[in-house]
């Protein structure tokens, strides 16, 4: 019943927050959007814009974002260990 | 022989691995030039660990060694997107390509060590390890 009642709730969320992206209406040009297309080839000499992105122009991001990754890697293999049968410190 | 696997099964993973590899690399490798990148690429990689559990689950991968990759492989990237994409040493040590690819390769296997750590972390701790 609770995890009923838990699911229909994410349900809800997620159709609500779908709902609410599918009306807004988000630029998808832009002069940002623009000057990455134009410039990523020369810039960084990748085609694909979206490695010029996050390899060169927001690698701090991507490093960020992979020290996220380790970090609840980290946390994951942390807790799922059976507190009876730990024999590693 | 282990009990519970059937020959089937094996075979057809073996089947399907060199295809997965074989993706997992294309995406990794053209990660600069086509859709993918390191961490798409890292994931699919991921699924290899994940399949061959599925044929041969009394030999899991050490899970010391994936963890060790996995941080040395973070340490890695760290120094070299420090060293030549902070500070733009690029065009004249290395070719600007060549540090997309070598970012893209660190990325994929720091993200392929880890997703198969955390799988594997979740099929032992199912198992009472």
């Amino acid at each position: 019943m609770r995890r009923t009642v838990i699911a229909l709730l994410i349900l809800l969320l997620f159709l609500g927050v779908a709902f609410l992206l599918s009306t807004q209406k988000a630029p998808v040009t832009g002069p940002l959007m623009d000057l990455c297309l134009e410039r990523a080839l020369t810039d960084t000499g990748a085609r694909n814009a979206v490695a010029a992105i996050y390899l060169d122009y927001r690698v701090f991001d991507t490093i960020l974002e992979a020290l996220l990754l380790l970090i609840s890697i980290i946390a994951v293999v942390h807790f799922a260990q059976r507190e009876d049968t730990h024999h590693e410190p | 022989m282990s009990r519970d696997t059937s020959s089937i099964l094996t075979m057809g993973v073996g089947l399907i691995h060199p295809f997965i590899l074989l993706f997992g690399v294309y995406l990794i490798a053209g990660g600069a030039h086509t859709p993918g990148g390191g961490f798409q690429g890292g994931a699919v990689l991921a699924t290899v660990f994940m399949s061959r559990y599925i044929a041969l689950p009394h030999h899991p991968p050490d899970e010391q060694v994936l963890k060790l990759v996995e941080k040395l492989f973070f340490l890695l990237l760290l120094l070299f997107a420090s060293l030549f994409g902070v500070y733009h040493l690029m065009p004249s040590v290395l070719p600007r390509v060549t540090y997309l690819f070598i970012a893209n390769v660190i990325i994929g296997v720091k993200v392929c060590c880890g997703l198969s750590l955390v799988f594997q972390r979740f099929v032992g701790y199912e198992s009472g390890e």
